[in-house]
């Protein structure tokens, strides 16, 4: 029975497994989605190329609704973990309109994953206040990227000179026109040689 | 060219004594065997054993070397490449001089060459192998040189290096070997029975049943004509390549379209000295004064003079092009104005202007002027050669100071080894074949009056069948082995 | 303020004066960016014909980055910290300077400091030019010497445009014993007749760790970046994204008429963030 149950979930498992990778085959990008308490960010992935993170703001963290229209602002990071940094790196950033009561608000940036493996990112709503921004809330995803779409060019991966090309020809050439010289080298000594020793042969043969 | 002729024809009657008889083919065969009589004199063991020693010293640095590194050379990061490079390109310009002054010569029927030629193939022969030899030290990792067969990168200059110089090294080989099959033989005959193995291989089977047939003549001439033709791009090729070693770097100094004429025409220029000096040596040595006279070194230094205008013509198209524009004139100030002026100017005074006073006034247009500015002009070249390498290498491609590059005693006496190393081998080689080709000789005389013609393919006929024991001795088979019939054929 | 900040203009002009000249001659980021992908038709393989010179690299790891490097020439204070912690980690000679700092003039006389590192050509004349292909070049991009297979003709010395390269002419330093034999990417102990030049210490890099360099950097000067993820990481843990960095900062490579495709990335400057704008005075 507990094993029944455990292939269920192996076999439930395994089939979400593969609907995810095929639909992000054509998405590129699944998600493993987490939300804050205040804030939802969930993934939509309507392009082929690109990941589209948007984010949807609860009613409940608009403190001030009172505020016009372009004073919140939805600031999209990526955590960069190369280098053993912890560094955020700013990929995005979209003006919010305040919703009405009871709403909520969204925004959408898009981002180009760089490579494939968990990314983490950040959306954080900031409040342009007095002039000053003031973080009123903020929310950590991961998403496991499966594709790289980004196609670093493989030209600059394998960079060659002009030459290359017309040079493989001139190599191939400059070494037949070596291995003619060598046989041209050879065969005169052995050409010189026979004809001496054979004539000499016969001479004294005779 | 009119002028030229009747110097030939009087050259020929320098060459070819004119009561032509019996002693001087006599004497032909005896001189060029010189080298070869039993016991050599005192002079040449005290000589032999100084060089040795020189080359022994030379083989200690270089073993200390490997131990310590290349630093005990003199060399730093700034001065990568410096004297090693600069005796590489010197032997192997040294030689390419030899074998191509031997070949144009012998291409253009220039009978004068004949007691030159093997004098001039023998030391190309000699300083392509000292030349090849001085990679290793120049080398951080000589034990490794193979890696440039098993991982060979054809895009590299080095590798078409190793190419050109193996290939023309192998030319040099047969270019030497070919025309020492009669001596061969004719050695081969005068030892008889009583031969050791080293002599009945050497002698007897190298020569390949060589009797001076027609038949054996044509097929030698054949050969010999087209590995001279062959051997005259080879030489170009190998120092084409050498230069790109260089030119194909990004450096100011080095990147330059003319390297390759350039390198080239240093290696004729320096060839040609060369020749003079061997043969130089070999004269006095081995007393030839009659054979080799003062009218070779004449002719000899007027083609070294003419190849030196071309190589101070390039030099100056080279420091123009680089110096006009304002790009590059680190190094051109460098060299003629800096710490390697020196050595500039002593290569314009000492390796242009001097061989071409010595050979514009008569007074000293005679062997030993033209011998000393021979000495000054290899001397000239190799330090020229090194201001082509220093002052380029140890520019500041970013900023900062220069580098610099200083002798250290492995590096003096590992160069000294290889200078050393060129009589010695010579001086040795020379005890087992003939100084000069004794075929040539007899055709060079023939080529003089049509009565010393006839008398002398008599004599040598004669002398040939003495040798040989053969019946070749009748008038019938005698005249089958004059030159003039042939080319009558 | 406002007038040190147009002599900070007039300098990045003047420099950019002096490169034309030839000095120091250099080409945008902009410039870069906008010709991004090399010139069609370049293509190839590998990076030289002939025998597998990448298969002497770590290619365990799939070129997921492409190593590249900024250097902010405003913050340098050319202490040559830099060099030291290079010389240390790789148990270099004092000489053997792989990442050398040097002090350079613009044309009206000023100096700053410029540590040079190799560049990491995508077209590396050192390679197209050693005969035994120990130096190669790894899909991610770094261009690496296998002092195994060198044979110490020197001929990339002669052929790098920058000077980077350098070669172990003595026994060098006293170097402890090592846990693991000296690979291309991590050459030590230097093996004695033999070439060795900066690494851009791809081991670390491949671990996560900054190299030696950017990490004995104390103004921040170097970044360690990955042209593939378009990050770059400094000293101080500032994360910059790479090719915005570069751009809004006008970046610059070094002798960009050599047609080598350096990988290192300047941002000019005589060290203006340290207070040392009098000196443009
Ligand atoms: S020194 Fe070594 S790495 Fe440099 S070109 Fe020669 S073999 Fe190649
Ligand atoms: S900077 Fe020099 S050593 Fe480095 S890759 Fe470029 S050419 Fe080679």
């Amino acid at each position: 029975m507990k094993k029944l149950f455990f292939n269920l979930i192996l076999c439930t498992l395994l089939l979400t497994g593969l609907v995810a990778s095929l639909i992000t085959a054509a998405a590129q990008a699944a998600s493993v989605s987490s939300s804050g308490s205040s804030l939802t960010v969930s993934l939509k992935a309507p392009k082929s190329t690109a990941l589209s993170l948007s984010s949807t703001f609860s009613n409940a963290v608009f403190p001030n609704t009172a505020l016009s229209n372009g004073s919140y602002k939805a600031n999209y990071f990526v955590q960069e973990t190369e280098f053993a940094a912890k560094g955020w790196i700013q990929i995005g950033s979209t003006n919010v309109s305040v919703p009405s009561l009871n709403q909520n608000a969204t925004s959408e940036v898009t981002y180009e994953p760089t490579w494939t493996g968990n990314e983490t990112f950040k959306v954080e709503l900031v409040a342009l206040t007095n002039g000053n921004d003031t973080v009123v809330g903020s929310s950590t995803t991961v998403f496991d990227v499966l594709k790289d779409p980004s196609g670093f060019p493989e030209s600059e991966i394998n960079y060659q000179r002009p030459m290359t090309q017309v040079g493989k020809w001139l190599v191939r050439g400059i070494l037949t026109l070596l291995a003619l010289v060598w046989i041209l080298m050879f065969s005169v000594l052995i050409f010189v040689v026979n004809r001496i020793s054979k004539n000499g042969k016969v001479m004294l043969n005779a | 060219m009119v002028v030229m002729d009747n110097k030939i024809e009087s050259d020929q009657r320098d060459i070819v004594d004119s009561n032509a008889d019996e002693t001087w083919v006599n004497d032909v065969t005896e001189s060029a065997m010189r080298s070869m009589r039993n016991k050599p004199g005192k002079a040449w063991w005290i000589a032999i054993t100084l060089l040795g020693l020189v080359i022994v010293a030379g083989v200690i640095a270089w073993i200390y070397q490997l131990k310590h590194g290349l630093a005990s050379a003199g060399y730093n990061d700034r001065a990568f490449w410096a004297v090693y490079i600069a005796d590489v390109i010197t032997f192997i310009g040294v030689s390419y001089g030899g074998a191509v002054t031997s070949a144009i010569l012998r291409l253009t029927g220039q009978s004068w060459r004949a007691p030159l030629t093997r004098l001039a193939e023998a030391m190309a022969l000699v300083t392509v192998i000292i030349g090849g030899t001085f990679i290793f030290p120049h080398l951080g990792r000589p034990d490794r040189f193979l890696n440039i067969v098993i991982y060979p990168n054809f895009s590299s200059p080095l590798f078409w290096d190793f190419m050109a110089i193996l290939t023309y090294t192998v030319a040099t080989m047969i270019f030497f070997y070919l025309p020492l099959i009669p001596d061969m033989a004719v050695v081969s005959k005068m030892l008889g029975d009583k031969k050791k193995l080293w002599q009945k291989f050497l002698y007897s089977s190298l020569s390949f049943n060589w009797l001076g047939t027609e038949k054996q003549k044509k097929a030698l001439h054949r050969g010999l004509t087209i590995i001279s033709l062959l051997i005259i791009p080879l030489a170009v090729s190998v120092h084409s390549v050498l230069s790109w070693a260089f030119a194909l770097t990004s450096r100011p100094g080095w990147m330059e379209t003319v390297f390759p004429p350039y390198f080239v025409i240093a290696a004729l220029y320096s060839g040609t000295a060369m020749v003079v000096l061997v043969v130089a040596g070999f004269r006095k040595g081995y007393k030839l004064q009659r054979f080799i006279t003062d009218r070779h070194f004449v002719r000899l230094g007027y083609l070294m003079v003419a190849l030196g205008l071309v190589y101070l013509y390039l030099t100056f198209a080279d420091l123009v092009t680089e110096g006009y524009t304002g790009i590059t004139t680190g190094w051109i100030k460098q060299t003629v104005t800096g710490s390697y002026a020196p050595a500039f100017w002593f290569y314009v005074f000492a390796g242009e202007l001097l061989p071409i006073f010595v050979v514009a006034f008569k007074k000293t247009r005679n062997a030993t002027g033209i011998t000393v500015a021979s000495v000054f002009v290899v001397i000239s070249l190799w330090v020229k050669r090194l201001v082509i390498v220093l002052p380029a290498a140890t520019q500041p491609l970013i900023a900062g100071a220069w580098g610099s590059y200083h002798f250290t005693w492995v590096s003096i006496t590992i160069t000294l080894a290889g200078v050393a190393a060129i009589p010695f081998l010579l001086m040795i080689m020379f005890r087992f074949i003939p100084l000069f080709s004794i075929e040539e000789m007899e055709e060079a005389g023939e080529l003089g009056s049509v009565e010393q013609v006839s008398a002398h393919t008599q004599v040598l006929a004669k002398i040939l069948a003495k040798y040989t024991g053969l019946e070749v001795t009748a008038p019938k088979a005698s005249k089958s082995l004059t030159a003039s019939e042939t080319e009558g054929k | 303020m406002s007038e040190s900040k147009v002599n900070r203009r007039n300098f990045l002009k003047i420099v950019g004066a002096a490169t034309a000249a030839g000095t120091v001659e250099m080409v945008t980021y902009k410039a870069y960016a906008s010709t991004n992908s090399a010139p069609n038709g370049w293509k190839g393989t590998s990076g030289v014909s002939g025998s597998s010179a990448a298969s002497m690299a770590n290619t365990a790891s799939p070129p997921d980055h492409q190593w590249a490097m900024v250097i902010d020439l405003r913050s340098c204070n050319g202490c040559k910290s830099c060099t030291a912690a290079c010389q240390k980690a790789h148990y270099l000679t004092e000489d053997q300077t792989w990442i050398d700092v040097f002090t350079m003039t613009d044309t009206i006389g000023r100096t700053y400091s410029m540590p040079r590192p190799c560049m990491q050509c995508e077209n590396p004349p050192c390679l197209h030019v050693c005969p035994v292909h120990a130096t190669f070049r790894t899909n991610q991009g770094v261009v690496l010497v296998n002092q195994g297979r060198c044979i110490g003709c020197r001929m990339c010395m002669a052929a790098c445009p920058y000077q980077a390269r350098y070669f172990n002419w003595n026994a060098g330093v006293e170097y402890p014993s090592m846990p693991i034999k000296p690979t291309p990417e991590m050459p030590v102990p230097q093996r004695l007749g033999t070439v060795g030049k900066c690494t851009f210490c791809v081991g670390n890099l491949n671990d996560g760790l900054l190299s030696e360099c950017a990490a004995g950097c104390p103004m921040g000067s170097i970044y360690n970046g990955d042209m593939k993820t378009d990050v770059g990481v400094n000293s101080m843990g500032n994360t910059i994204k790479l090719s915005e960095f570069l751009y809004d900062n006008d970046a610059v490579t070094f002798k960009t008429s050599q047609n080598t495709h350096p990988r290192v990335w300047y941002i000019m400057g005589h060290g203006q963030n340290l207070d040392n704008d009098d000196q443009a005075s």
